[in-house]
């Protein structure tokens, strides 16, 4: 038996039975400590104590859960350590890579390019790598679309669009009110290893989503909505992007920021309206939705401006728009399709069109819709 | 040639006549593909959905060669449209193409998408969600393309007009692949 030359007697002189002793208890804490781990996953609380439940049995996993494997809840301390991590990837990191977005209806690859510089003014520009050409440049909520084909530039504020990889935008405590959130496999994506994260919604006013964010960094390499019956509407997937390099501001300027003669299309008001009254309330929101923003919007070919209201749940967003009605509005209609990402719902409310439409199941457009009212004077 | 068509369809054809309009409608191909286009059309502003169903390619495609030299409108909303076609034609691979040209073709789809636009499946079963009062009036017995009133053909480019808004050109090239390359595409659409 070897002894540590300079060691206290306690240790030098263990004998090999005490030895033994210590293994055997070593080995029953460890199956202890597992059987208290699968008890947990067992005897998981009530998933409708919403925050507080951390686990749900493994029983109510959907079965159809089978391309990522099981995943599991997450801690709800992990849940919102995730959803921080992501949503702070995509606001603050500097990247640039391609991606693919793919609906079934189509697909394209864009290259994306973003930093927040000194002054804290966060820089993003998106390429069109696939048909027109077409260049997207935001400076926080400024938003300039460069359209050569039709030498256009189209003004707008961020609202509502859907912008890879920033798509969780809202508070982590409110997204995990609404969805359970469960941890998935690892996987890789453009030669980043990624943990794959999933939103169940709680009801059945929003989709799954489905994030693969980076180990390091929490930024989306890939992400994936479904319907409630498992069909994939719409993707998004890094195929090339390196965190290592240094982007600078330079190349976050548009090609064609400095031509000259290009139709200036400002469909949105200037900063400073950005909150307007526009008369119009949306009563009796399905759970976890708020208004983000109010505006009149003035569209070319539209006598009078539009009143438009956004909403989000911190994932997914939805448009009410107002508008008066010439004719008679007598199309009260709506629609949806299993593998469209974008739903509508269209109602007439006293003189005025009222459109509804979002990345959501359409009982959540038709939700929103019921509820729209004017506000009283 | 086409009038022979429309009047067997609307079986205004002897016996003889209808006999050899079958005869060349078998051995044309142009005029099968006008036969179905027809058939879409009238099935979708009766509202008709299962119908709609078996419509093929080519009538897609004689739409997307008429609508070549048309303006169009800013056409995402053809993915509402359009992907309501999916619904009743998913079955096909060869729908895939149609439904994307049929985004393109902005004013016809502005006429056939009234009828179409309303249609949504649930559980698996195709049904037209368009609240009742439009769901009669479309169905009525032999509606007439004029049947599509200027009311119609507003709300439908509305909804195109809000969906270019509501996706803020994100990704917008997966929505609207021939839209940007027509100039001033909302302004020749509103004319």
């Amino acid at each position: 038996m070897n002894r540590a030359p300079t060691s206290s007697p306690r240790y030098t002189q263990l004998p090999v039975r005490k030895l033994a002793r210590c293994i055997k208890f070593a080995l029953a804490s460890v199956i202890f400590v597992s059987a208290a781990g699968a008890a947990q996953y067992a005897f998981a609380g009530d998933p409708r104590n919403g925050l507080t439940s951390q686990n749900i049995s493994p029983l109510n996993f959907p079965s159809q859960e089978n391309r990522l494997g099981e995943p599991r809840d997450l801690k709800n301390q992990d849940a919102l350590e995730w959803l921080e991590r992501i949503s702070r990837a995509g606001r603050e990191m500097p990247y640039t890579g391609v991606f693919v977005h793919s609906t079934p209806e189509n697909s394209t690859s864009s290259r994306v390019t973003h930093l927040v510089d000194k002054q804290g003014v966060e820089h993003e520009k998106i390429e069109s790598l696939d048909g027109p050409l077409m260049e997207t440049i935001r400076r926080n909520e400024e938003m300039y679309c460069y359209q050569p084909e039709a030498k256009v530039v189209r003004i707008d504020r961020r609202t509502t669009g859907r912008f890879f990889p920033a798509l969780v935008t809202g508070s982590p405590q409110k997204i995990a009110e609404n969805y359970r959130v469960k941890l998935g496999p690892k996987d890789r994506f453009a030669d980043y290893d990624c943990q794959w994260i999933v939103l169940e919604p709680k009801d059945s006013m929003r989709y799954t989503q489905k994030l693969c964010a980076e180990l390091g960094s929490g930024l989306l390499l890939r992400a994936k909505t479904f319907n409630d019956r498992n069909q994939l509407l719409e993707q998004f997937v890094f195929t090339q992007l390196d965190l290592s390099r240094a982007v600078f501001k330079q190349s976050l300027k548009s090609k064609f920021e400095e031509s000259i003669g290009w139709r200036r299309d400002y469909s949105v008001p200037a900063a400073a309206q950005k909150d307007t009254e526009t008369g119009w309330l949306v009563t009796n929101l399905p759970a976890g939705f708020k208004k983000i923003m109010e505006m009149m919007r003035s569209l070319s070919g539209r006598p009078q401006p539009v009143a438009h209201l956004v909403f989000s749940d911190g994932v997914s967003h939805v448009s009410v728009f107002a508008e008066p009605s010439q004719s008679p509005a007598r199309v009260s209609a709506g629609g949806a399709s299993d593998d469209s990402p974008t739903t509508f719902a269209v109602r007439s409310v006293a003189d005025y069109q009222v459109t509804v439409m979002g990345e959501v199941p359409f009982a959540a457009v038709q939700a929103i819709a019921d509820g729209v009212t004017r506000r009283a004077r | 040639m086409n009038e022979k068509l429309s009047a067997l369809m609307d079986g205004e054809l002897d016996r003889g006549d209808a006999i050899a309009a079958i005869k060349t409608l078998g051995q044309d191909v142009h005029q099968r593909g006008d036969w179905d286009c027809y058939h879409l059309i009238g099935d979708a502003l009766r509202g008709d959905s299962s119908a709609v169903t078996a419509r093929r390619k080519a009538c897609a495609e004689s739409i997307f060669a008429k609508l070549a030299a048309e303006p169009t409108i800013l056409a995402p909303a053809a993915i509402s449209a359009s992907a309501k076609l999916s619904v009743v034609a998913k079955s096909a691979a060869v729908e895939k193409k149609t439904r994307m040209v049929l985004a393109m073709a902005a004013s016809v789809v502005t006429v056939t998408a009234i009828g179409v636009i309303a249609l949504r499946q649930q559980n698996g079963i195709v049904v037209p969600i368009q609240i009742a009062e439009q769901a009669r009036q479309v169905s009525m017995p032999a509606p007439s393309v004029l049947s599509a009133t200027a009311g119609d053909i507003e709300a439908n480019k509305r909804v195109n007009d809000y969906l270019v808004i509501h996706r803020q050109f994100a990704n917008a090239s997966a929505f609207q692949p021939a839209s940007l390359k027509q100039p001033e595409p909302r302004q020749a659409a509103a004319q």
